[in-house]
């Protein structure tokens, strides 16, 4: 585990002036390790699909990560070690979030990038874990949740191809930036 | 079925299909890897590959050459690079000399990457015609220990690579599988062990099946 910070600080010392970086690693478990309380959370969603468990080392943090697809849409449901929720994601396409709200993301992004393409967009929901459960089984409405939006994009910054993650609010107002660092390719390029 | 199970049983169905062909050779095909990354998405690439024969119809130890290759490549695209290269294939009594010039497009999907490559090559050699080749190649690079590759953690390697050729007025296909096990040692390492199959000559004539012990070592500094 000691690897994983100086790991990280070295990148970090390579790579001055370049936004923070996003560092996770994560490892295939067994629901066995899963603690009770996320078990049952993610049971009682009754995805109808097959969940697959992951363990996910952060700088500082160990969580617990349940990612499946079900109704055409990927879930990826956090968990800290406790068993307790950290935040709910689902991936969606640009025209399920409102137009107010992209358009504001969008026109962050185009001031801050000549040309950029987004990869991906996930929903993330926060809030009491209760509601957001009731949510899920489609009981309860997401009025009371937090609703963010996570957003990957590839860009060119500093004449190299990049990819950041970005979190916006509900309004489209920017919360964070992270650089994603990119596992190396050389293996299946030559 | 495991994802192990399955590798197990491509590298059988290879080894087994081999056998039953025309002209068998079984070889080891060690590579190694040395990668720089320079400034504004230029990178090097040096590599040395030997190949040497252990059987041959009959079992016989046979260095057969080694291939010297350096490639200057250049990111375009978020998912996409070009690349030019020299190749130097030196065996006992010849060397050959080949150009390339490639493309390689990426694509990251949630539990594995998908690698479509793009190569043309021109090899020249004295006393031989020019040979003329364009190749297309899908590999794909499955992590076996979470959706994405982490240090310290194993990964399958799959690829299947169709090779057009012309030289002087003879034109042939040759078509590679390949299946590893690698194991990514550190961010900058990664080490792999498998089956590489190579048929060739069926276009005209006995076909020429090759089977190769591949163990490749990628380094990045």
């Amino acid at each position: 585990m000691r690897t994983i910070p100086i790991f990280f600080i070295l990148i970090l010392l390579a790579l001055p002036g370049l936004a923070q970086l996003k560092y996770e690693k994560e490892t295939r478990v067994k629901r066995g390790d899963i603690p009770n309380v996320a078990l049952n959370f993610v049971d009682s969603v009754n995805f109808g699909s097959r969940i697959k468990w992951y363990k996910e080392f952060g700088l500082d943090t160990i969580a617990y990560e349940a990612k499946t697809k079900s109704s055409g849409k990927r879930y990826s449901i956090k968990f800290l070690q406790d068993g307790s929720l950290v935040d709910v994601e689902i991936e969606v396409k640009p025209n399920e979030i409102p137009d107010e709200t992209y358009s504001a993301i969008t026109k962050y992004l185009a001031n801050k990038h000549n040309k950029y393409s987004i990869e991906k967009i996930q929903i993330q929901y926060t809030g009491d874990s209760a509601l957001i459960l009731e949510f899920l089984q489609s009981k309860g409405s997401d009025s009371d949740l937090v609703i963010n939006y996570e957003i990957v994009i590839s860009s060119k910054v500093d004449r190299s191809y990049t990819m950041l993650e970005y979190l916006f609010s509900s309004k489209g107002e920017f919360i964070y930036e992270l650089q994603i660092v990119l596992n190396r390719t050389e293996n299946i390029v030559y | 079925m495991s994802r192990y199970s399955l590798l197990l049983l491509t590298a059988l169905v290879f080894s087994l299909n081999s056998l039953a062909q025309n002209s068998f050779e079984f070889g080891f095909l060690p590579s190694i890897n040395l990668n720089k990354g320079l400034p504004q998405d230029w990178s090097l690439n040096l590599k040395t590959e030997s190949r040497q024969s252990i059987a041959k119809q009959q079992f016989s130890y046979e260095y057969l050459l080694t291939d010297i290759s350096i490639a200057a490549s250049k990111k375009i695209g978020i998912n996409t690079s070009i690349a030019i290269g020299y190749l130097a294939r030196v065996d006992e009594n010849s060397l050959k000399n080949r150009a390339m010039q490639q493309i390689t497009f990426i694509k990251r999907y949630p539990g594995f990457r998908l690698a479509h490559r793009l190569l043309t090559d021109q090899t020249f050699a004295k006393d031989d015609d020019a040979e003329f080749r364009l190749r297309y190649r899908i590999s794909t690079e499955i992590p076996l220990q979470g959706s994405s590759l982490d240090p310290k953690e194993f990964f399958a390697k799959l690829s299947n690579e169709y090779l057009n050729s012309l030289q002087g007025k003879s034109y042939d296909m040759e078509i590679r599988w390949a299946s590893f096990i690698g194991y990514a040692i550190s961010p900058a390492n990664k080490i792999e062990l498998g089956f590489d199959y190579r048929i060739d000559s069926f276009v005209e004539g006995d076909s020429r099946n090759r089977l190769w012990l591949s163990l490749n070592f990628f380094t990045s500094f």
